[in-house]
Protein backbone atom coordinates (compact mmCIF):
# COMPACT_ATOMS: atom_id res chain seq x y z
CA UNK A 1 0.00 0.00 0.00
CA UNK A 2 2.72 2.53 1.09
CA UNK A 3 4.83 1.48 -1.69
CA UNK A 4 1.75 1.89 -4.15
CA UNK A 5 1.13 5.54 -2.76
CA UNK A 6 4.47 6.41 -2.97
CA UNK A 7 4.27 5.68 -6.78
CA UNK A 8 1.28 7.19 -7.19
CA UNK A 9 2.24 10.72 -5.35
CA UNK A 10 3.99 12.07 -8.26
CA UNK A 11 1.46 11.84 -10.60
CA UNK A 12 -0.97 13.65 -8.17
CA UNK A 13 1.69 16.16 -7.41
CA UNK A 14 1.95 17.02 -11.07
CA UNK A 15 -1.82 16.84 -11.53
CA UNK A 16 -2.33 19.80 -8.53
CA UNK A 17 0.63 21.59 -10.12
CA UNK A 18 -1.41 21.83 -13.86
CA UNK A 19 -4.36 22.07 -12.18
CA UNK A 20 -2.69 25.67 -10.27
CA UNK A 21 -1.31 26.62 -14.09
CA UNK A 22 -5.15 26.09 -15.21
CA UNK A 23 -6.57 28.01 -12.27
CA UNK A 24 -4.36 31.14 -12.84
CA UNK A 25 -5.26 31.45 -16.40
CA UNK A 26 -9.03 33.00 -15.54
CA UNK A 27 -9.35 36.42 -16.54
CA UNK A 28 -9.75 39.13 -14.33
CA UNK A 29 -12.80 41.67 -13.23
CA UNK A 30 -11.80 45.00 -15.18
CA UNK A 31 -13.71 47.32 -13.25
CA UNK A 32 -13.31 50.57 -16.45
CA UNK A 33 -14.46 47.81 -19.23
CA UNK A 34 -17.38 47.16 -17.31
CA UNK A 35 -17.63 51.21 -17.21
CA UNK A 36 -17.48 51.34 -20.21
CA UNK A 37 -19.94 48.78 -21.08
CA UNK A 38 -22.68 50.74 -19.15
CA UNK A 39 -21.72 53.77 -21.27
CA UNK A 40 -22.64 51.88 -24.29
CA UNK A 41 -25.81 50.21 -23.07
CA UNK A 42 -27.06 54.03 -21.86
CA UNK A 43 -25.83 54.85 -26.18
CA UNK A 44 -27.99 52.01 -27.22
CA UNK A 45 -31.23 52.48 -24.92
CA UNK A 46 -31.37 56.17 -26.06
CA UNK A 47 -30.96 55.19 -29.68
CA UNK A 48 -34.02 53.14 -29.31
CA UNK A 49 -35.46 55.41 -27.40
CA UNK A 50 -35.02 58.10 -30.17
CA UNK A 51 -35.58 56.12 -32.94
CA UNK A 52 -39.80 55.03 -30.45
CA UNK A 53 -40.47 58.35 -30.12
CA UNK A 54 -40.15 58.94 -34.30
CA UNK A 55 -41.70 55.69 -35.47
CA UNK A 56 -43.51 56.27 -38.51
CA UNK A 57 -42.54 59.59 -39.19
CA UNK A 58 -39.35 60.78 -41.61
CA UNK A 59 -37.64 61.65 -38.61
CA UNK A 60 -37.42 57.68 -37.74
CA UNK A 61 -35.42 57.09 -41.01
CA UNK A 62 -31.78 56.06 -40.79
CA UNK A 63 -30.01 58.82 -42.04
CA UNK A 64 -30.79 61.05 -38.93
CA UNK A 65 -29.21 58.37 -37.05
CA UNK A 66 -26.05 57.55 -38.52
CA UNK A 67 -24.41 60.16 -35.62
CA UNK A 68 -25.19 57.80 -33.15
CA UNK A 69 -24.42 54.30 -34.72
CA UNK A 70 -20.83 56.07 -35.28
CA UNK A 71 -20.48 57.08 -31.63
CA UNK A 72 -21.71 53.67 -30.69
CA UNK A 73 -19.00 51.95 -33.34
CA UNK A 74 -15.98 53.96 -32.08
CA UNK A 75 -17.03 52.91 -28.10
CA UNK A 76 -17.36 49.26 -29.26
CA UNK A 77 -13.99 49.60 -30.63
CA UNK A 78 -12.31 51.34 -27.65
CA UNK A 79 -14.63 48.37 -25.82
CA UNK A 80 -12.68 45.54 -27.57
CA UNK A 81 -9.14 47.19 -27.36
CA UNK A 82 -9.61 47.52 -23.36
CA UNK A 83 -11.16 43.74 -23.65
CA UNK A 84 -7.89 42.52 -25.76
CA UNK A 85 -5.81 44.00 -22.97
CA UNK A 86 -6.39 41.51 -20.54
CA UNK A 87 -4.99 38.61 -20.64
CA UNK A 88 -7.03 34.94 -20.99
CA UNK A 89 -9.56 36.98 -22.44
CA UNK A 90 -10.94 35.72 -25.62
CA UNK A 91 -14.68 35.01 -24.71
CA UNK A 92 -15.32 38.27 -24.14
CA UNK A 93 -13.44 39.36 -27.17
CA UNK A 94 -15.24 37.47 -28.76
CA UNK A 95 -18.74 38.58 -27.23
CA UNK A 96 -17.79 42.07 -28.15
CA UNK A 97 -17.20 41.20 -31.65
CA UNK A 98 -20.46 39.46 -31.91
CA UNK A 99 -22.01 43.05 -30.47
CA UNK A 100 -19.93 45.01 -33.04
CA UNK A 101 -21.68 42.06 -35.75
CA UNK A 102 -25.31 43.00 -34.59
CA UNK A 103 -24.65 46.59 -34.50
CA UNK A 104 -24.07 46.78 -38.23
CA UNK A 105 -26.50 44.09 -38.73
CA UNK A 106 -29.16 47.04 -36.86
CA UNK A 107 -27.82 49.33 -38.75
CA UNK A 108 -28.44 47.69 -42.29
CA UNK A 109 -32.18 46.86 -40.71
CA UNK A 110 -32.69 50.17 -39.94
CA UNK A 111 -31.92 51.26 -43.45
CA UNK A 112 -35.06 48.98 -44.33
CA UNK A 113 -36.70 50.56 -42.15
CA UNK A 114 -39.26 49.70 -38.83
CA UNK A 115 -42.64 48.92 -39.55
CA UNK A 116 -43.82 49.01 -35.83
CA UNK A 117 -43.17 49.45 -32.21
CA UNK A 118 -43.05 45.57 -31.71
CA UNK A 119 -40.12 44.44 -33.91
CA UNK A 120 -38.35 47.67 -32.62
CA UNK A 121 -38.55 46.27 -29.00
CA UNK A 122 -37.55 42.67 -30.47
CA UNK A 123 -33.94 44.12 -31.69
CA UNK A 124 -33.88 46.26 -28.67
CA UNK A 125 -34.03 43.41 -26.17
CA UNK A 126 -31.99 41.34 -28.31
CA UNK A 127 -29.11 43.66 -28.39
CA UNK A 128 -29.71 44.27 -24.58
CA UNK A 129 -28.99 40.29 -23.93
CA UNK A 130 -25.55 40.61 -25.63
CA UNK A 131 -24.75 43.74 -23.80
CA UNK A 132 -26.12 41.73 -20.38
CA UNK A 133 -24.28 38.66 -21.09
CA UNK A 134 -20.86 40.31 -21.59
CA UNK A 135 -21.73 42.42 -18.19
CA UNK A 136 -22.44 38.54 -16.60
CA UNK A 137 -19.38 37.07 -17.81
CA UNK A 138 -17.34 40.36 -16.54
CA UNK A 139 -19.06 40.42 -13.33
CA UNK A 140 -18.44 36.61 -12.68
CA UNK A 141 -14.39 37.23 -13.00
CA UNK A 142 -12.22 36.64 -9.74
CA UNK A 143 -10.88 40.42 -8.56
CA UNK B 1 11.35 9.14 4.28
CA UNK B 2 8.17 8.40 5.85
CA UNK B 3 5.29 8.82 3.49
CA UNK B 4 2.41 10.84 5.42
CA UNK B 5 0.44 11.90 2.71
CA UNK B 6 -2.70 9.52 1.33
CA UNK B 7 -3.80 9.85 -1.57
CA UNK B 8 -6.99 8.71 -0.56
CA UNK B 9 -7.44 11.12 1.51
CA UNK B 10 -6.51 13.99 -0.54
CA UNK B 11 -8.44 13.34 -3.14
CA UNK B 12 -11.32 13.08 -1.01
CA UNK B 13 -10.48 16.61 0.53
CA UNK B 14 -9.79 18.12 -3.21
CA UNK B 15 -12.84 16.06 -4.49
CA UNK B 16 -15.15 17.90 -1.86
CA UNK B 17 -13.50 21.23 -2.03
CA UNK B 18 -14.21 21.04 -5.92
CA UNK B 19 -17.33 20.14 -6.03
CA UNK B 20 -18.05 22.29 -3.23
CA UNK B 21 -17.44 25.30 -6.11
CA UNK B 22 -19.08 23.49 -9.41
CA UNK B 23 -22.11 21.79 -8.09
CA UNK B 24 -24.30 25.03 -9.36
CA UNK B 25 -22.40 25.19 -12.63
CA UNK B 26 -23.38 22.24 -15.04
CA UNK B 27 -27.26 22.48 -14.34
CA UNK B 28 -27.12 26.47 -14.87
CA UNK B 29 -25.09 25.93 -18.21
CA UNK B 30 -27.80 23.47 -19.71
CA UNK B 31 -30.42 25.79 -18.39
CA UNK B 32 -28.80 28.55 -20.04
CA UNK B 33 -28.41 26.57 -23.44
CA UNK B 34 -32.13 25.71 -23.72
CA UNK B 35 -33.66 29.43 -22.71
CA UNK B 36 -31.26 30.65 -25.92
CA UNK B 37 -32.88 27.96 -28.01
CA UNK B 38 -36.32 28.72 -26.89
CA UNK B 39 -35.40 32.66 -27.82
CA UNK B 40 -34.66 31.49 -30.95
CA UNK B 41 -37.48 29.40 -31.55
CA UNK B 42 -39.36 32.48 -30.59
CA UNK B 43 -38.18 34.24 -33.12
CA UNK B 44 -38.20 32.12 -35.97
CA UNK B 45 -42.25 31.88 -35.02
CA UNK B 46 -42.19 35.59 -34.96
CA UNK B 47 -40.70 35.83 -38.69
CA UNK B 48 -43.46 33.02 -39.90
CA UNK B 49 -46.09 34.71 -38.54
CA UNK B 50 -45.09 38.45 -39.78
CA UNK B 51 -44.16 36.63 -43.40
CA UNK B 52 -46.97 35.25 -43.58
CA UNK B 53 -49.11 38.67 -43.41
CA UNK B 54 -46.25 40.31 -45.52
CA UNK B 55 -45.45 42.08 -43.14
CA UNK B 56 -41.15 41.53 -43.38
CA UNK B 57 -38.93 40.78 -46.32
CA UNK B 58 -36.75 38.30 -46.63
CA UNK B 59 -33.39 40.55 -46.39
CA UNK B 60 -35.57 41.79 -42.93
CA UNK B 61 -36.00 38.36 -41.78
CA UNK B 62 -32.75 37.29 -42.11
CA UNK B 63 -31.23 39.91 -40.18
CA UNK B 64 -33.62 39.36 -37.20
CA UNK B 65 -32.47 35.99 -37.40
CA UNK B 66 -28.71 36.91 -37.35
CA UNK B 67 -29.05 39.53 -34.43
CA UNK B 68 -31.06 36.91 -32.52
CA UNK B 69 -28.77 34.21 -33.23
CA UNK B 70 -25.98 36.30 -32.24
CA UNK B 71 -27.62 37.16 -28.97
CA UNK B 72 -28.44 33.32 -28.33
CA UNK B 73 -24.20 33.10 -28.86
CA UNK B 74 -23.05 35.53 -26.71
CA UNK B 75 -25.21 34.46 -23.72
CA UNK B 76 -23.55 30.64 -24.65
CA UNK B 77 -20.41 32.30 -24.51
CA UNK B 78 -21.29 33.98 -21.26
CA UNK B 79 -22.26 30.49 -19.82
CA UNK B 80 -18.93 28.46 -20.93
CA UNK B 81 -17.09 31.42 -19.72
CA UNK B 82 -18.41 31.63 -16.40
CA UNK B 83 -18.22 27.29 -16.33
CA UNK B 84 -14.49 27.95 -16.77
CA UNK B 85 -14.08 30.48 -14.09
CA UNK B 86 -16.43 28.11 -12.07
CA UNK B 87 -13.97 25.02 -12.82
CA UNK B 88 -10.23 27.35 -12.01
CA UNK B 89 -12.32 28.16 -8.64
CA UNK B 90 -12.95 24.36 -7.59
CA UNK B 91 -9.17 23.42 -8.64
CA UNK B 92 -8.26 26.51 -6.71
CA UNK B 93 -10.10 25.52 -3.76
CA UNK B 94 -9.07 21.85 -4.41
CA UNK B 95 -4.92 22.85 -4.55
CA UNK B 96 -6.14 24.82 -1.21
CA UNK B 97 -7.68 22.69 0.80
CA UNK B 98 -4.27 20.30 1.04
CA UNK B 99 -1.66 23.33 1.10
CA UNK B 100 -0.54 22.77 4.61
CA UNK B 101 -0.94 18.82 4.53
CA UNK B 102 0.97 18.52 1.10
CA UNK B 103 3.30 21.19 2.71
CA UNK B 104 3.98 20.07 5.48
CA UNK B 105 4.70 16.16 4.67
CA UNK B 106 7.26 17.29 1.99
CA UNK B 107 8.95 19.76 4.85
CA UNK B 108 9.30 22.72 1.94
CA UNK B 109 6.38 24.80 0.17
CA UNK B 110 5.60 23.14 -3.41
CA UNK B 111 2.25 24.86 -3.39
Amino acid sequence: MQQHLFKSLPILLLTMLLSACVAMNAPQYDTQFDKELTQIQRQVDTLFAEIKVHLGKPAANYQHYILEYRQIDVSLQLLLTRADATAHNQHTIHQVKLLQSSMDKLQQRHKLGFKNAKELASLHTLINSQIQSILTLELAKPR
Amino acid sequence: MKQNLSVKTLVQDMTSAFLGEVKEGVPAAKKHVQIELQKIASCIANIEALAAKGKITKQQAKLDLQIAEDAAQSTLIAATGISEITVAKGLKAAMGVVTGLVNTALGWRLI
